[in-house]
């Protein structure tokens, strides 16, 4: 994991990850645009992290976006905690998105394929 | 803002296009001064999985992976924190729980280290599967205390252990240190009963054998022998709101049409938009127990059974998916649970006020006591209604048992230690946060400090009678998590035939009669030696001859022996012996009742004639066939 871009200094405690516990591990949260990996099995929690890590988002304001990109849609039903997913989309907070799976046909870089990263900037505050 | 994307694919799995879109995505979001969290389908957390990660999104702030290990306490979701940018983060692995609303880190509670210091030899006992985390070791914490002050030889109690599925070949091991274990369920105890993998433990109970055997407890006895010592119990009931009911000069309702007109009626009247009417879960493992809540609903079964075989019952299975269609479809007031987590997401959405009624377990019961005074206003709860009034129905009861291996190491520890279990003292300390008493309980263990601990089991054993559990069923042989599997798979498709709307209940119905009559017991024979076999069967410890057998079946001796001689090809004589014999062996086998007991069991007058038979038929001696298992 070794630093390729420039990061900023401050290690103000600006986001945090929804998991009691675990922002306190490295001082309280990550720095906005921080990115983080999460990877683990089938029926490990990487559902309810994601969920957790959104809801903790958009119950202090953020607009927050969910994306799987997979092979078979799946009904937002079957996501964790969906009832509070659920409020949250009505309220505009949450928006949950179905993203095509990527082409695995086709060489070459993704780079400016039909599939691109959901939109982000979309629905504002 | 924040953006959340998972990817479905396994890391191994990942094309480089694939690769590409991901560290694409991952720039852009940086760019964007977006928070973003990116999960992966990886197998574990080892050093090369996470290699391939962080050459994947290289960029990461952190790299965190989980994983399911066994543990001590079963198999847990830990976390390694495997590097943070900027931040010195010792790389370890962390346990998670989950909890009704979420994962959270644990805090750690564990078990005091010397716990085990003095143990020679551990006798390790089960936690109940349904108790997680920081509440498994409280459990098994209290528990170690309660067998520690008990004393008594050869009790060494060490740690408590995972559910037992996880350790089903701990049974079939020449020798296992294991003492009381939980099982899930009574069909759990009755599979591995005959598989002689059980010790019987009616001895370890003597003076309420009689109450377990032939009162309550039938649930917990196979083969005339107690294998399980039950501990915990669920029921279905049917919450609803108090308030909204009252509001509207409704009172509880009594059956299933009352739960449908009320809904219609208050969901017409409320002008809460989020307010739904039925809220129920439909996850594998409760499905069939959801369809046969409806069945038993009319009172009737979903075989009906006759001694020539078992013969589905369609027009109620049908009258039922109907009905659950009515919810679902037709009246867009009911709410479906989907996923594991939804047994609290459900308790959750009714407890904060949205929805009319819920058809789930119990547990629930808890949250209310637990809530106080003004929980008993706004929320209640019922038997489960019925389809008229004046009809009988039953809801589904479940619950954890405590069983001994057959080929423990320790069996006087053992037997001690599950008698503990079973002490009224330990009941009153331990049930507030783990559970109901079984049905039975209220007559093994009615002692006034348990009482006084728990008010609300009063209540609960009112619920307690409108029970049945599935394994009581007839029908239900053999594997039990077979017909789980089965009764999950057919009527998942039914589920999603009911909400598509694909399917007529006629044709789900008859899948699912495809699906569940493989599993149901076929008749050896047919017609009058059918019936003759199974009165056999089940009155093996009656002094049965031909005679009484015709009797007992409205025909001539003689017209019954030449009909079972051609249905079968053995005399009537032969067979009764025959099936005498094999129970013989199997309680010689798996239970220490004496041989005079046995010969008793099995309709001999005389130890005597019951050995010299036995000789005949094995060339052992009864006792000389013990010694040699």
């Amino acid at each position: 994991m070794a630093a390729r871009r420039e990061r900023p200094a401050s290690t103000t405690v600006s986001v945090r990850l929804g998991v009691p516990g675990l922002d306190e591990l490295w001082g309280g949260g990550l720095t906005p645009g921080a990115s983080v990996a999460l990877s683990g099995p089938a029926q490990s929690g990487k559902t309810w992290f994601a969920v957790q890590f959104l809801l903790a988002g958009a119950e202090r304001g953020d607009v927050v976006l969910y994306a799987k990109v997979s092979q078979r849609k799946e009904a937002r039903e079957t996501l964790p905690l969906a009832g509070r997913l659920a409020d949250l989309e009505k309220s505009g907070r949450v928006t949950l998105h179905n993203e095509r799976p990527i082409d695995r046909s086709r060489r070459g870089s993704a780079r400016g394929s039909s599939v691109t990263v959901p939109r982000c900037g979309s629905r504002s505050k | 803002m924040r953006i959340a994307i998972e990817i479905a694919s396994s890391v191994d799995e990942l094309s480089p296009r694939e690769a590409a879109w991901i560290a694409d995505a991952q720039r852009e979001l940086s760019t964007r001064r977006i928070t973003a969290l990116f999960t992966l389908r990886a197998a574990g957390a080892d050093p090369a999985v996470i290699a391939q990660v962080s050459k994947l999104l290289g960029e990461a702030t952190a790299m965190l992976a989980l994983e399911l290990r066994r543990s001590e306490w079963g198999l847990e979701r830990q976390l390694l924190v495997a590097g943070v940018r900027g931040a010195k983060v010792p790389s370890r692995f962390h346990v998670l729980e989950l909890a009704e609303d979420g994962l959270r880190l644990s805090p750690d509670a564990g078990v005091p280290a010397d716990a085990d210091a003095d143990a020679e030899t551990p006798l390790y006992i089960g936690a109940p599967p349904y108790l997680q985390g920081a509440e498994k070791r409280l459990y098994v914490q209290r528990l170690r205390r309660h067998l520690e002050t008990a004393g008594g030889p050869g009790v060494k109690p060490a740690h408590g252990r995972p559910f037992f599925s996880q350790l089903l070949g701990e049974l079939y091991a020449p020798r296992t240190d294991f003492g009381a274990v939980l099982v899930s369920e009574p069909g759990v105890v009755r599979h591995l009963a005959e598989k002689g993998l059980l010790m019987a433990l009616e001895n370890v109970f003597p003076e309420h054998s009689a109450l377990f055997i032939d009162k309550a407890l039938k649930q917990a006895t196979f083969f005339g022998h107690l294998f399980a010592v039950p501990q915990h119990v669920s029921v279905r009931v049917l919450y609803y709101r108090v308030d909204l009911l009252r509001k509207h000069g409704l009172s509880p309702p009594h059956t299933w049409d009352e739960v449908e007109s009320q809904t219609s009626y208050v969901l017409r009247h409320e002008r809460d938009p989020e307010l739904s009417g039925l809220t129920f879960e439909y996850r594998p493992s409760v499905r069939l127990g959801l369809l046969l809540d409806h069945v038993w609903a009319s009172g009737e079964d979903l075989y009906a059974g006759d001694v020539g075989g078992f013969s589905f019952n369609q027009a109620r299975v049908v009258e039922a998916l109907k009905r659950l269609r009515r919810f679902v479809d037709e009246t867009q007031h009911t709410r479906l649970s989907v996923t594991p987590s939804e047994h609290w997401d459900s308790l959750q959405r009714f407890f904060n006020g949205k929805s009319l009624f819920l058809h789930h377990w119990s547990d629930g019961l808890r949250l209310i006591h637990e809530r106080g005074q003004d929980a008993h206003k706004r929320f209640g709860w019922c038997p489960l209604p019925t389809t008229g009034r004046g009809v009988q129905g039953h809801a589904l009861a479940a619950g954890v048992s405590y069983v001994v291996p057959k080929n423990t190491r320790q069996p006087g520890a053992e037997r001690l230690a599950i008698r503990r279990l079973a002490d009224p003292e330990f009941l009153a300390r331990m049930e507030p946060q783990f559970g109901w008493p079984f049905p039975a309980s209220a007559l093994l263990y009615d002692d006034a400090r348990v009482l006084e601990a728990h008010p609300f089991y009063a209540e609960a054993h009112e619920l307690l009678l409108h029970s049945r559990l599935l394994e009581e069923a007839p029908y239900l042989a053999g594997d039990p998590f077979e017909w789980t599997r089965v009764a999950g798979e057919a009527l998942g498709r039914a589920f999603r035939a009911l909400r598509t709307d694909a399917l007529e209940p006629e044709q789900i119905a008859h899948e699912l009669n495809e699906g569940l009559t493989r599993l149901v017991p076929k008749p050896a024979y047919s017609g009058l030696s059918a019936r003759a076999a199974d009165l056999i069967e089940r009155e093996l410890h009656q002094p049965l001859t031909g005679e009484i057998l015709a009797q007992r079946l409205g025909v001539s001796r003689p017209h019954l022996a030449a009909t079972f001689r051609r249905a079968t090809g053995h005399t009537l004589h032969d067979y009764l012996t025959d099936r005498r014999i094999g129970r013989a062996r199997e309680l010689l086998h798996h239970s220490e009742l004496n041989v005079g007991e046995i010969a008793a069991r099995l309709g001999y007058k005389t130890i005597h004639h019951f050995s010299r038979v036995f000789k005949e038929e094995t060339g052992q001696s009864p006792r000389q066939f013990r010694n040699s298992r």
